[in-house]
Order: C-alpha cells, then sequence, then structure tokens
C-alpha cells in the first residue's frame, strides 16, 4: 500500500476529529468544508513526518486545531479562493434530529461564544485529554491551563444556563 | 461531578457530521493550501525582490568628480547587500522553522516572527532610500553652491532642494504605511489576537 493510500485510509477512519474542530470553529456549511480541506492538506503535508511516532488522532487534533487557530478568513466569507470540487458538492449536511440532538445543539452554539483559543480549550477537554497533554499542545504551561480551563468552563456553563441547557 | 461532564459522552459519541469518501479526500490533498503561511510567504516574496528593485532605482549620479562620495557610495552598496542578504536569510530560517505539529503558541509565534523579519527588511529599505536621498541632497547642494553667488540666494537653493527631498521621503513613508495598515491589519489580526490570548495567559 502507498504512503497516500495508508493516509487516506486513516483520515476517512478518523474523519470525526476534523469534523468536530470545524464545528466547533464555524456554523456555515462552506467554512467547514474549506477548514476541512485545509487541515486534510496540512496533516498531508507533515504526515510522513508523522508516520508511526503517535497514534493518528493524537496528532490529526493538533494540527487541526493549529489549522482552525491561524487561518485567515473574512468575517462572512471563507477565504478559500479554489472553488470547492464539483465532485464535493454532493456532501450535504444531514437532516438535523431535534429530539436526539438538543443537548449537542446547545453546546455548539455556546461554544460558538468562545474566543479561538477558548473553543480549543473546550474541544480537547470534551475529547478527555489530560492536562499534560492540553498544555503541550497548546504551548502553556499546565498551571497556566488548568486556570484558564476552569474559566472557560465556568463561560460556557453560563452560556448554557442563559439558554435553558443547564 | 462537573455539570459539563453530561455533554462529553454525548459529544464523544456525536456521529452526526458530512461524511468524506476516500476519493473526496483524494481529491483535497491535491488541491493548494489556503494557509496563512502561504499567504505570507507570497506577499513576503514579491516585498523582498520589490526591496531588491527598489535599490536599482536609488539616485546615483555621477560622482568621480568627488572622490569622498564615491567612497560613500561604495560603503553604502556594500552594507545595503549585506543587510539584504541578513534579512533574507532570517526570514527564510524562520519560515523553514514553522510546523502545524508544534505547540499552538510556538506556531503563531513562528509566523508571527517570519513576518517580522520582512516588516524589518521593509522599513530597513525605506529608511536606505531615505539615506540615499540625503546623500544626494548633500552631494547636489555642494555642488549648486556657487561661491561666487551671494549668501542668501545658496541658502534659497538648499532649502529648495531640502524641501524636495522632504516631501518625497513622506511621500514614501505614507505609502509604506498605508500598505501596512490594508494589507497586514486585517490579514494578522486575528492572528495576533490569538497570540496575545495565549501569552497573556503565561503573563498573569
Amino acid at each position: 500500500m502507498n504512503l497516500e493510500q495508508e493516509f487516506v485510509i486513516l483520515l476517512e477512519k478518523n474523519q470525526n476529529i476534523i469534523h468536530k474542530i470545524c464545528k466547533i470553529y464555524t456554523d456555515q456549511e462552506d467554512v467547514h468544508k474549506d477548514l476541512f480541506q485545509e487541515i486534510t492538506i496540512q496533516l498531508w503535508h507533515s504526515y510522513p513526518k508523522f508516520r508511526g511516532e503517535a497514534k493518528f488522532s493524537t496528532w490529526a487534533y493538533r494540527i487541526g486545531l493549529n489549522t482552525a487557530i491561524s487561518l485567515f478568513r473574512n468575517k462572512k466569507k471563507a477565504i478559500s479562493i479554489i472553488p470547492w470540487d464539483q465532485a464535493l458538492e454532493k456532501i450535504s449536511y444531514e437532516e438535523y434530529d431535534p429530539q436526539k440532538d438538543d443537548q449537542l445543539r446547545y453546546l455548539y452554539e455556546a461554544i460558538h461564544h468562545l474566543n479561538d483559543i477558548e473553543k480549543a480549550l473546550v474541544y480537547l477537554y470534551l475529547e478527555d485529554k489530560d492536562y499534560t497533554e492540553i498544555a503541550e499542545t497548546l504551548g502553556i504551561s499546565e498551571v497556566n491551563a488548568r486556570v484558564k480551563m476552569n474559566r472557560t468552563k465556568t463561560k460556557l456553563k453560563e452560556i448554557l444556563k442563559k439558554k435553558g441547557a443547564l | 461531578m462537573d455539570e459539563l461532564d453530561q455533554f462529553k459522552k454525548q459529544w464523544q459519541e456525536d456521529e452526526n457530521f458530512i461524511k468524506v469518501d476516500q476519493t473526496d479526500i483524494k481529491t483535497m490533498l491535491h488541491k493548494s493550501s489556503t494557509s496563512i503561511v502561504k499567504w505570507i510567504f507570497m506577499i513576503s516574496l514579491i516585498e523582498l525582490s520589490l526591496g531588491i528593485i527598489l535599490s536599482l532605482l536609488l539616485p546615483s549620479s555621477n560622482r568621480n568628480e568627488l572622490p569622498f562620495f564615491h567612497f560613500v557610495d561604495y560603503a553604502s552598496e556594500v552594507v545595503f547587500y549585506c543587510a539584504i542578504a541578513y534579512f533574507i536569510y532570517n526570514f527564510f530560517k524562520s519560515y523553514t522553522s514553522i510546523s502545524s505539529t508544534s505547540s499552538t503558541k510556538n506556531l503563531l509565534s513562528r509566523i508571527l516572527e517570519t513576518r517580522k523579519h520582512v516588516e524589518n527588511y521593509i522599513k530597513f529599505n525605506i529608511y536606505f532610500i531615505m539615506y540615499s536621498f540625503f546623500i544626494s541632497f548633500v552631494e547636489l547642494a555642494i555642488r549648486k553652491i556657487n561661491l561666487t553667488n551671494q549668501w542668501g540666494a545658496n541658502f534659497l537653493k538648499v532649502i529648495a532642494i531640502a524641501v524636495l527631498i522632504t516631501l518625497v521621503a513622506c511621500l514614501f513613508i505614507s505609502i509604506f504605511k498605508f500598505y501596512y495598515k490594508i494589507v497586514y491589519r486585517r490579514l494578522l489580526k486575528k492572528l495576533n489576537n490569538n497570540y496575545e490570548e495565549l501569552t497573556r495567559l503565561e503573563q498573569e
């Protein structure tokens, strides 16, 4: 199996990691797709270096978050100057089931009120990462990661309470 | 238990996303990146070459008759090219150290640092242009001053040239500032904000 095929299979299997990042950083479908594509390209570029070093997921969320945090985009418009490929147009959001996903919808809505760094923290918390890993991912000390995490969680809870989800 | 923990399980089990299949991923792999690093790299390359083009347009006149200026010209040229080499080396060095696998703070600081090298390079160019104009001014002034003329006429000439040089210098600086306002404030605003947020955290 060649490198590309190996990568494609791994990414297809682990794509939800990336989708979750896209979903917390944008609520627009076209930006979601652009971000997914950009993260895929970034992952692919560093794939030869990564191979076998860490778990695919561990490595993927780090690059995913870094890409989302550093990507330039216009306020309401996606930055991509490359038209989304025709072949990918068939992709569309599945119909939402409000009964089933009410709580999750509130959660995503609340997360959208946070800034980029806070979003990354919430993501890492929800993915159950420990503070050593969180601190390392963001490049801050563990103590500061804890402090910032507590503040962010409090902020998130307040927003959720306002929305009546807590 | 944290109140937020009730969301964790649902979050982790959430599968309600668009599905990207292997063909889609393969198509994506062959697209160009739209990352800020790429944008900055391309803009920087244009700016670096612009500096070199500008250097060819610097005022140079026949200064053979004044050996002192001949020397000044030569020394300036050496300094100029050494400085350019130094900036370009720094730019490439920090550009190649940008890695999306490093920590967020490190990544942001590397991107901003790469940008800073190009900014310093442009600043250096502007200062060098101003310096060249100044040298030309001094030289011109020395040549135009006719010692047989009256003191007043000489003074007027010097003033006129000085005003002209100042105007040109001001024009260059305003173009530079305007350009940076348009291109970079917007491009780097988000990056700067996120970097500051992480730095602030460490300072508290």
